[in-house]
C-alpha cells in the first residue's frame, strides 16, 4: 500500500460518489412524485417568507369592531377573525410558527433518534435499555404524551418543540437502530473493529452515512407529522400561547365561531392540509429515490 | 418457540415499568392542583392549603409512586378525587363512546378502502390506480380534526343533515339517532386509517397476483374473474386483516381530538377534563390502561408473527 | 370473500354491543316517578345545561357558579337568601333580631322543616352548618370577628360578635361559599377533605344521580314545606312550587353542541352561550332569550411583588386602557355589555356611584407613557398579564389589551395557562405576574368584593383601604357606609388602583318557549318553572 495508489483510489471514490450524487439528482428532479411535495411545500414556505411583505401590518394587528368581517377582494381577503385581525397575515404568519416547529421536531428527532440508535446498535448493554425506554414512551399514544408534556412545561414554542421531538424520537431511534444493526454486521465493520479502528470513528464515519437516507425519508414523515399534531395541540388549547398565530391557534378561535364564520376554518385549513400533503409526496418521492428496495 | 414467548414476555416488564414512571412523573410535576380545582375561583389561600394537607398531596413524590404502583400491582387503580365512583366505572363509561366510535370508523374505513385498493391493483398503473393513489396520499395527510371542522361546515352547518356535535346513546335516541351522532366523527377519524388500508390492500393484492401459484392458475385457464376474487382477495386477506387490527390502537389514540372536536364524552375527553382537573388518579389509570393494551396488541401480532412465519422469529430475535 | 363475511359481522356486532351497552348507565330518564299521576306536564323532564360542569356540590365549600346553579335554592336552603333587590329576606327562619350596635343576631328558625333524608331540621343542624361556614370561610371569620353561632333553645339559635358587624346577613345571602343547612349528623361523617360527601338539604329538590361529566338529576322532594306566600318568589327566595318532578343538568363542555341541542329541544335552558351564537336565537320565536347584567369583568394587579406593586405604575396602565375595545373584542357587540365605572352595580342602588368616574375608559397611550415615565418604568420589563386559556372571554380581553399597551410603546407579555395552572400560579407565585383578568358577580356590601381581600390573589393590603372596610362593616347607619364608600371608591380610581373595572357584562339565557317561569338572577332558578 503506497502513497500513489491510496491517493489514486481515494480519487476514484470521490469521483464514483460524485457521479452517484449526480444521478441521484438527476433521479430526484425526474421523480415527479417527489417534485411535486416539494413544489407545494416550497410554496407555502415562499408565502411564509413573504408574510411581512404581503401583510405589512403583522399578525396582532388589530380593529375590534371589524370583527368577523367577511373575505372580501378589497377588504380583508381571508376575512377578519374574531378579534378583528387579519386572517390571511394571522395564516401567513402562522405558516412561519408551523413550519419553523415542524422543522426543529423533524431535524432535532432525526438527531436525537440517530444518536440513540446508532449507540444502541453498537452497544448491546445500552441496546436494551435505551429501545425499552423507546418501547416505554412510544406506548403511550402520541397525543397523549403530547398533552400531559405540555401540562407539565410552561406554555412557551421551545417547551412546544420539545414534546413533540420527545414523542417522536424513539420512532427516528428504532428505524436508525434497525439499518445501523444490518450495517453492522458487514464484514468490513467487523474487519474495521478487529484492526482496531476507534468506534466513534466506526459509528460516524461508517455506520452512520449508510442509514442516513432511511432516517431523513423518515423524518420527512415527522415534520409532517409534528405539523400536524402541534396544530391538534393548539387546537385543544395547550399548544402555541397566545397572541402568537399559529394554524392550530386560529382554528381554536374559529371554532368558536363556526356557525358564523366559515373563513377562519377554511383559510388555515387549507394551508395544513397542503403543507403536509406536500411533505408526505416529497417523503414518499424521497423514499422512491434514495432507497430503491422498499415499497 | 416457548423461548421466544417466555423472552418476548418478560422484554414488556420493563417497557410497563417505563410507561408508569413516565406517567407519574409527568401528571405529578405539573403545576396546577387539584385542591384548588375543588374549592372553585373564589377560594382563599388559607383554605386551599389546608384541603391539600388533608389530602396527602404534601407527601414526598417517591412515596406517592409507590403507594400509586402498589395499589395498581393489586388491581387497584386509585380513586378519583372528582369523581364520586369506581374507577372501574369511570372507565367503562367513558370507554363506550369512544369504542363505538372507533369501530364504527374502522367499519366505514375499511368499506371504502378495500374496495378501492382492490380497483387500484386490478388497473394498476392506470387511471383509476392513480386516482385512488391520490385519494389515500389525502387520507394520510388530512388531520383527523381539520376534516372534522370541515364536515361540520359543511353537513351541520350549511345543509344540516348531521348534529354539528353530540353523542346520542342508543337508549337515549335509537341506534338510528346513535349512528347519526357518530357518523361525522367517524368519517373524520376512519378517512386517515382509510389512506393507509388502501395503499395496503394494493401492494399484498398486487404481490399475490404476482406469485407463482397465480401464474400456474393464469396457465391452467382459471377465469381472471376468479383469480381476482377467490384466489388473490383471500390470500391478501390476511395482512390486510393485520393492517385493520393495528389500525384499531391508532384510531383508539387518535380519537382524543375528534372526541373534542364532536364533544362525545369517550376515553379522549376524559382524559383531557382530567388533566385541566388535575385528577391523578383518572389520568394516571386511563393513560396505563390504553398503553398495557397497546403493548399487548403489539405483543400478540408479535407472537402470531412468530407462528405463522417462523423467519420473524429470527429477525426479531437480532433486531431485539 | 367469505373470510370478509364474518369479520363484517364481528365488526357490526362489537359495534351494536359498545353501543347497546351505553344504555344501561347513559340514561337521562324519560319519565319519574311522580305523585301526581296523570299530571303530564309534571312528568315532563327539565333539562338544564350550565356552564361548565362541576360535580362537587358542596357549595359551602366550592365556589363555582355552576354548583350554584344546580343546588342553590333547590337542594340547600340557607337561613337568609336575597330577593331580587339583594335584600336578605328570611329562608329557614321565620325573622331575626338583631341589637342595636349589631353585635348580636338571634335567628327564629321555622318549625317542621324536613330534611331529604327524613330528618327534622333542629338548632343544632343549623348551629353545626352555620359554624362550619365560620370555621372554613375566610370572609365569614373576618366579619364575625371568629365568633360562633349557639343554639338557645330548639328553635332558635344566635351569634354574639366581639365587633358591630351590620351586613351578616348580606354575606349570608350572597356570598360565594354558601352557608347551607345540612343535618349534623352529615357534618359528623365528612371525611378529611372537609367536603359533603351526601348531598342531603330541604329544598324543594333532592339529588337523584351523578354522572361525572355526563349529568345530575334531581328529583322532587315531596315532604319539602314552602316559606313565603305563593308568586313572592323574588331574587333566590320565596314561595317555591316545584312543579316539574324531574330536572336533569346535562353537564356539556361544548359550546356547539349546547347550542345544536337547544335547537332540537333536547335541552330546554342555558346561559352559557356564547355571545356569537346569540342571533341563532334572538329571532327565533321558539326561544326566548333574557338579559342579565351579572358579571363586573376586571384587570386585577398583583399589588405584592413587581412592576405593578406601585401604584403610580398601576395608573400608568389603567390610563392606557379603552374598555370599550376591550369590552367589544370579548363579547362581539354593544348589546352584551355596558360602561360603567362604579365598583357596585346600578341594581344596588344605595352603593351605586360615579365617584372617580374620570380615570375610567381613559385609552390614552401618551398619558399612560407620561405616568410611566414619571413611575420610573424602563419600557423594557414586559408587563406580565396572565390569563386561563380555558375563558375565552378574559383570554381576548387581554389579547385586545396587550395590543392596546403595544400600541402605546408598552410592552406587554401575555401568559396563557390552563384552568389549574393558572390558579396555581395567580395564588402562589406572585413573582411571576403583574395582572390577571377575571370578573366578579354582584355583591350587597363592597368589602364582600373578593378583590379587596388582602388574602385573595391580587393582595390588596392596602391599610387605607382596609381599615374603611372595616368601617363599613361596622356602620350601623347605612348612610354613613355610603359616604365611606364613595370616598374610597374615589380613593380607589384616583389614587391605589387595586383593579381596573373595565364595565358590566349583560349575561344571557336562552329557552325554550315551552317553559314558564323561569327565574334569571345571576344564575337560572328553576324551582317554579313549568312546562
Amino acid at each position: 500500500m503506497n502513497d500513489t495508489s491510496y491517493t489514486a483510489r481515494q480519487e476514484i471514490r470521490r469521483r464514483l460518489q460524485k457521479e452517484q450524487r449526480a444521478l441521484m439528482w438527476r433521479k430526484f428532479l425526474t421523480n415527479k412524485l417527489a417534485m411535486g411535495g416539494a413544489l407545494i411545500t416550497l410554496t407555502v414556505i415562499v408565502l411564509a417568507l413573504l408574510a411581512p411583505v404581503i401583510c405589512p401590518e403583522g399578525p396582532l394587528a388589530m380593529s375590534v369592531f371589524d370583527r368577523l368581517t367577511p373575505p372580501s377582494p378589497d377588504g380583508y381577503l381571508f376575512g377578519a377573525d374574531n378579534l378583528g385581525r387579519s386572517v390571511l397575515a394571522r395564516v401567513l404568519y402562522g405558516a412561519r410558527v408551523s413550519l419553523a416547529i415542524g422543522a426543529s421536531v423533524g431535524l432535532l428527532s432525526m438527531i436525537f433518534g440517530m444518536i440513540l440508535g446508532l449507540y444502541a446498535s453498537y452497544y448491546p448493554a445500552l441496546d436494551n435499555v435505551i429501545m425499552r425506554i423507546c418501547d416505554g414512551l412510544s406506548a403511550i399514544p402520541s397525543t397523549l404524551l403530547a398533552i400531559a408534556l405540555m401540562a407539565m412545561l410552561e406554555r412557551n414554542i421551545g417547551n412546544l418543540i420539545l414534546s413533540l421531538t420527545i414523542v417522536s424520537t424513539p420512532r427516528v431511534a428504532r428505524v436508525a437502530r434497525s439499518s445501523a444493526v444490518v450495517v453492522r454486521e458487514q464484514t468490513y465493520i467487523e474487519a474495521m473493529r478487529a484492526l482496531g479502528t476507534s468506534s466513534t470513528r466506526i459509528i460516524w464515519g461508517h455506520i452512520a452515512p449508510n442509514i442516513l437516507s432511511g432516517v431523513v425519508v423518515q423524518s420527512s414523515y415527522i415534520f409532517a407529522n409534528a405539523i400536524i399534531t402541534e396544530a391538534a395541540l393548539s387546537f385543544l388549547g395547550v399548544g402555541v400561547p397566545a397572541p402568537d398565530p399559529s394554524w392550530g391557534n386560529i382554528l381554536y378561535d374559529g371554532k368558536a365561531v363556526i356557525h358564523k364564520a366559515w373563513w377562519m376554518i377554511v383559510y388555515p385549513g387549507i394551508f395544513t392540509a397542503a403543507t403536509v400533503l406536500g411533505l408526505n409526496i416529497f417523503g414518499d418521492g424521497l423514499r422512491d429515490v434514495l432507497d430503491p428496495h422498499t415499497n | 418457540m416457548k423461548k421466544y414467548v417466555i423472552k418476548r414476555i418478560l422484554t414488556l416488564i420493563p417497557v410497563l415499568l417505563v410507561v408508569s414512571v413516565v406517567i407519574f412523573l409527568l401528571v405529578h410535576l405539573a403545576p396546577g392542583d387539584p385542591a384548588a380545582m375543588m374549592l372553585g375561583d373564589q377560594a382563599q389561600d388559607a383554605e386551599i392549603a389546608a384541603l391539600r394537607e388533608r389530602m396527602g398531596l404534601n407527601d414526598p413524590l417517591p412515596l406517592q409512586y409507590v403507594r400509586w404502583l402498589g395499589g395498581v400491582l393489586r388491581g387497584n387503580l386509585g380513586e378519583s378525587v372528582f369523581i364520586r365512583d369506581s374507577m372501574g366505572n369511570i372507565l367503562m363509561d367513558h370507554l363506550r363512546p369512544t369504542l363505538a366510535l372507533t369501530v364504527y370508523a374502522l367499519f366505514l374505513a375499511t368499506l371504502f378502502a378495500v374496495p378501492l385498493g382492490m380497483l387500484a391493483a386490478k388497473y394498476r398503473g392506470r387511471l383509476p390506480d392513480s386516482l385512488v393513489s391520490v385519494t389515500s396520499m389525502f387520507g394520510i395527510s388530512m388531520p383527523s380534526f381539520l376534516l372534522g371542522l370541515l364536515l361540520i361546515l359543511l353537513f351541520a352547518i350549511k345543509w344540516k343533515v348531521f348534529p354539528s356535535s353530540g353523542y346520542v346513546s342508543i337508549a337515549e335516541g335509537g341506534l338510528w339517532a346513535h349512528l347519526r351522532s357518530l357518523t361525522l366523527p367517524a368519517i373524520a377519524l376512519g378517512f386517515i386509517e382509510s389512506g393507509l388500508i388502501i395503499r395496503m390492500t394494493r401492494s399484498s393484492m398486487l404481490e399475490v397476483l404476482e406469485s407463482d401459484y397465480i401464474r400456474m392458475a393464469k396457465a391452467k385457464g382459471v377465469s381472471v374473474r376468479s383469480i381476482f376474487y377467490k384466489h388473490a382477495l383471500r390470500n391478501a386477506l390476511i395482512s390486510i386483516v393485520t393492517v385493520v387490527g393495528q389500525s384499531f390502537m391508532v384510531l383508539l389514540g387518535g380519537a382524543t381530538v375528534v372526541e373534542s372536536v364532536f364533544d362525545i364524552p369517550g376515553i379522549g375527553q376524559l382524559t383531557i377534563n382530567s388533566v385541566m382537573r388535575r385528577d391523578y388518579q383518572v389520568i394516571q389509570a386511563v393513560v396505563l390502561l390504553v398503553s398495557v393494551t397497546n403493548v399487548l396488541v403489539s405483543l400478540a401480532v408479535d407472537l402470531l408473527y412468530g407462528v405463522i412465519d417462523p423467519r420473524a422469529r429470527l429477525e426479531n430475535r437480532e433486531g431485539g | 370473500m367469505k373470510r370478509l363475511i364474518p369479520i363484517l359481522l364481528a365488526l357490526s356486532l362489537l359495534l351494536c354491543l359498545t353501543a347497546c351497552g351505553g344504555g344501561k348507565t347513559e340514561t337521562a330518564p324519560t319519565a319519574a316517578p311522580s305523585g301526581d299521576a296523570g299530571e303530564t306536564a309534571a312528568d315532563q323532564v327539565l333539562h338544564l345545561v350550565p356552564a361548565n360542569a362541576t360535580t362537587n356540590l358542596d357549595i359551602l365549600m366550592n365556589t363555582s357558579d355552576e354548583a350554584s346553579l344546580v343546588v342553590s335554592g333547590s337542594v340547600f336552603e340557607q337561613l337568609v337568601t336575597v330577593n331580587a333587590e339583594y335584600q336578605p329576606i328570611p329562608e329557614l327562619c321565620t325573622g331575626w333580631d338583631v341589637n342595636e350596635d349589631a353585635t348580636e343576631y338571634v335567628y327564629h328558625l321555622r318549625e317542621g322543616v324536613k330534611f331529604h333524608n327524613g330528618e327534622t331540621m333542629t338548632a343544632d343542624d343549623v348551629v353545626a352548618s352555620m359554624n362550619r361556614w365560620v370555621d372554613n370561610v375566610a370572609t365569614a371569620r373576618d366579619f364575625t370577628g371568629g365568633a360562633h353561632f349557639e343554639k338557645v333553645d330548639e328553635n332558635t339559635v344566635r351569634i354574639v360578635m366581639p365587633a358591630s358587624c351590620a351586613y351578616l346577613n348580606n354575606l349570608m345571602g350572597t356570598y360565594a361559599n354558601r352557608p347551607i343547612i345540612v343535618p349534623a349528623s352529615v357534618i359528623e361523617n365528612i371525611d378529611d377533605t372537609g367536603i359533603l360527601t351526601e348531598f342531603i338539604g330541604t329544598g324543594p329538590y333532592k339529588i337523584a344521580e351523578i354522572k361525572e361529566d355526563q349529568f345530575i338529576r334531581l328529583e322532587k322532594f315531596e315532604d319539602y314545606q314552602p316559606y313565603g306566600t305563593d308568586g313572592d318568589f323574588s331574587g333566590w327566595g320565596g314561595y317555591k312550587h316545584a312543579y316539574i318532578n324531574t330536572v336533569v343538568f346535562d353537564l356539556i363542555s361544548d359550546e356547539s353542541t349546547v347550542v345544536s341541542g337547544l335547537r332540537s329541544k333536547r335541552f330546554h335552558a342555558s346561559s352559557g352561550i356564547g355571545y356569537d351564537s346569540y342571533d341563532l336565537f334572538a329571532s327565533d320565536d321558539e326561544f326566548n332569550v333574557t338579559m342579565s347584567s351579572a358579571e363586573m369583568p376586571m384587570l386585577i394587579f398583583n399589588k405584592a411583588e413587581g412592576l405593578a406593586s406601585d401604584a403610580a405604575f398601576r395608573r400608568g396602565i389603567a390610563a392606557a386602557l379603552n374598555c370599550d375595545e376591550i369590552l367589544y373584542g370579548a363579547y362581539g357587540s354593544r348589546d352584551f355589555y355596558e360602561l360603567n365605572s362604579s365598583y357596585m352595580f346600578p341594581s344596588q342602588e344605595a352603593w351605586y356611584t360615579d365617584a372617580g368616574s374620570e380615570y375610567y375608559n381613559q385609552g390614552d397611550g401618551e398619558k399612560a407613557v407620561e405616568l410611566l415615565k414619571e413611575a420610573g418604568y424602563d419600557f423594557t420589563t414586559p408587563f406580565k398579564l396572565l390569563v386561563a386559556s380555558d375563558s375565552a372571554d378574559f383570554y381576548n380581553m387581554a389579547v385586545v389589551i396587550k395590543s392596546q399597551l403595544d400600541a402605546a410603546g408598552i410592552p406587554c407579555e401575555i401568559l396563557t395557562y390552563d384552568w389549574s395552572t393558572f390558579v396555581q400560579i395567580r395564588n402562589n407565585e406572585p413573582e411571576n405576574y403583574n395582572a390577571f383578568i377575571t370578573s366578579f358577580s354582584p355583591k350587597t356590601v363592597p368589602s364582600m368584593n373578593l378583590y379587596l381581600s388582602s388574602g385573595w390573589a391580587g393582595w390588596c393590603t392596602d391599610e387605607h383601604i382596609q381599615t374603611e372596610l372595616q368601617r363599613i362593616n361596622a356602620s350601623i347607619n347605612m348612610e354613613e357606609g355610603v359616604a365611606i364608600w364613595r370616598d374610597l371608591q374615589e380613593y380607589m380610581w384616583s389614587d391605589y388602583m387595586p383593579v381596573v373595572n373595565f364595565g358590566i357584562q349583560n349575561v344571557f339565557m336562552i329557552s325554550s318557549a315551552e317553559v314558564q317561569d323561569l327565574g334569571y338572577f345571576e344564575r337560572i332558578t328553576y324551582v317554579n318553572a313549568h312546562f
